[in-house]
């Protein structure tokens, strides 16, 4: 009989290869992110569904919004399709995990500098904010379309289970993690970032 | 003294095997990838709106029996709502305070029926419904145009030049 057979074998870790194999993964991760954050790649992002976008204010252009449905969702949502400007933005989501509840809060735009994005496909389950059209406003029962050249809306909330854009800029970005009891920021960074 | 060696060892492999097991389950259930959003999509097919108003005052307006439209230079909406149905949803645009529309264009078919049931469509105010009427037949602009209890299925299209929506809100059921 083998004496390996009757007595198993115990291997050990080597600590500094295991040492030197996270912080390469970290350095690597650290390193993606300040790129993206940076706007030199791009990132594709998927937001936990659905969240809440408020902005001070939204100015919009090539405005139209049409009756349409996302899937997995019981109610209905309009798809509105914009190139715009918001001013003051925030994303929030309170995500449910076995850690705890915790706000996830990404603001941008603060100041002179508004969030710019273009090619912004929206389904939002509910729109609300002083609203105006100042170059007109036209609805078209064959298709079931409202459309506008300019939207303007202050105090913009919107209930948005799916949000896209060719290209969006985060000026000042800062992102935040709280439990759901607590107010108080979390980590926060300043960015400007291109991505869908 | 072998044989309790390798028991000594078999059970500490499995009290460090159930500890990462554990450990694994955690990080599993924390980082779960949440559901990914998907495009949606637009619902075909017509869709006939329905303006509802507690009241409308408009100015300049021109009722056309024949070319099936109403027309104002401006107007103020009071209570106004705007809903529409689709694919088993109904959408509502409400605002919440006073509208104020700039030179608008309405089209629809129901106001070929104007004659026989205005009532349906909404409560002439002032002037008095039997002049309405008339203006409505030779498309004589209205000064003053004051409207009530408004409810109109536009199935074909409502134009402005601009229009002021505080506290507008959408919402879809």
């Amino acid at each position: 009989m083998y004496p390996e057979m009757a007595m198993p074998v115990e291997g050990r870790t080597n600590w500094k290869v295991f040492a030197g194999v996270l912080a390469g993964g970290v350095a690597g991760i650290g390193a993606l992110t300040g790129m993206v954050m940076n706007g030199v790649v791009s990132a594709a992002v998927n937001l936990p569904i659905p969240f809440t976008v408020q902005a001070s204010s939204i100015n919009g252009t090539g405005f139209s919004l049409a009756p349409g449905q996302v899937p997995n969702q019981q109610q209905g949502a309009a798809q509105i399709v914009m190139n715009g400007t918001l001013q003051n933005m925030t994303i929030t989501k309170q995500v449910n995990t076995p850690l705890g509840t915790f706000n996830i809060n990404i603001s941008a735009g603060k100041g002179s500098t508004p969030v710019q994005a273009t090619g912004m496909t929206v389904y939002a389950s509910s729109l609300g904010g002083d609203t105006s059209f100042p170059q007109g406003l036209s609805m078209d029962a064959s298709t079931g379309t409202l459309s506008g050249s300019n939207l303007q809306m202050n105090n913009a909330n919107l209930q948005v289970p799916y949000l896209s854009t060719q290209s969006i800029t985060l000026p000042g970005m800062s992102l935040s993690i709280t439990p759901a009891s607590s107010n108080s920021s979390g980590s926060s960074g300043t960015s400007t970032s291109n991505g869908t | 003294m072998r044989f309790r060696n390798a028991r000594h060892l078999r059970n500490k492999r499995a009290t460090r095997a159930t500890g990462l097991t554990a450990v694994a389950a955690a990080c599993a259930m924390t980082l779960m990838p949440a559901s990914v959003p998907r495009a949606g999509t637009i619902l075909p097919g017509r869709v006939p709106f329905t303006l509802r108003a507690s009241e409308i005052v408009a100015q300049n307006a021109v009722i056309s029996i024949l070319g099936e439209s109403m027309s104002f230079s401006s107007a103020t909406i009071q209570g106004m709502t705007l809903t529409y149905s689709a694919g088993g949803h109904t959408y509502t645009i409400a605002v919440n305070g006073t509208a104020s529309a700039g030179q608008t264009v309405i089209k629809t078919s129901l106001f070929s029926t104007l004659k026989d049931d205005i009532g349906s469509l909404f409560h002439v105010q002032s002037p008095s419904v039997a002049t309405v009427l008339a203006d409505a037949l030779i498309q004589k602009p209205i000064p003053t145009l004051v409207l009530t209890d408004v409810n109109l299925t536009i199935d074909t299209s409502m134009s402005t030049q601009a229009i002021q929506m505080p506290g507008m809100q959408m919402s879809t059921s």
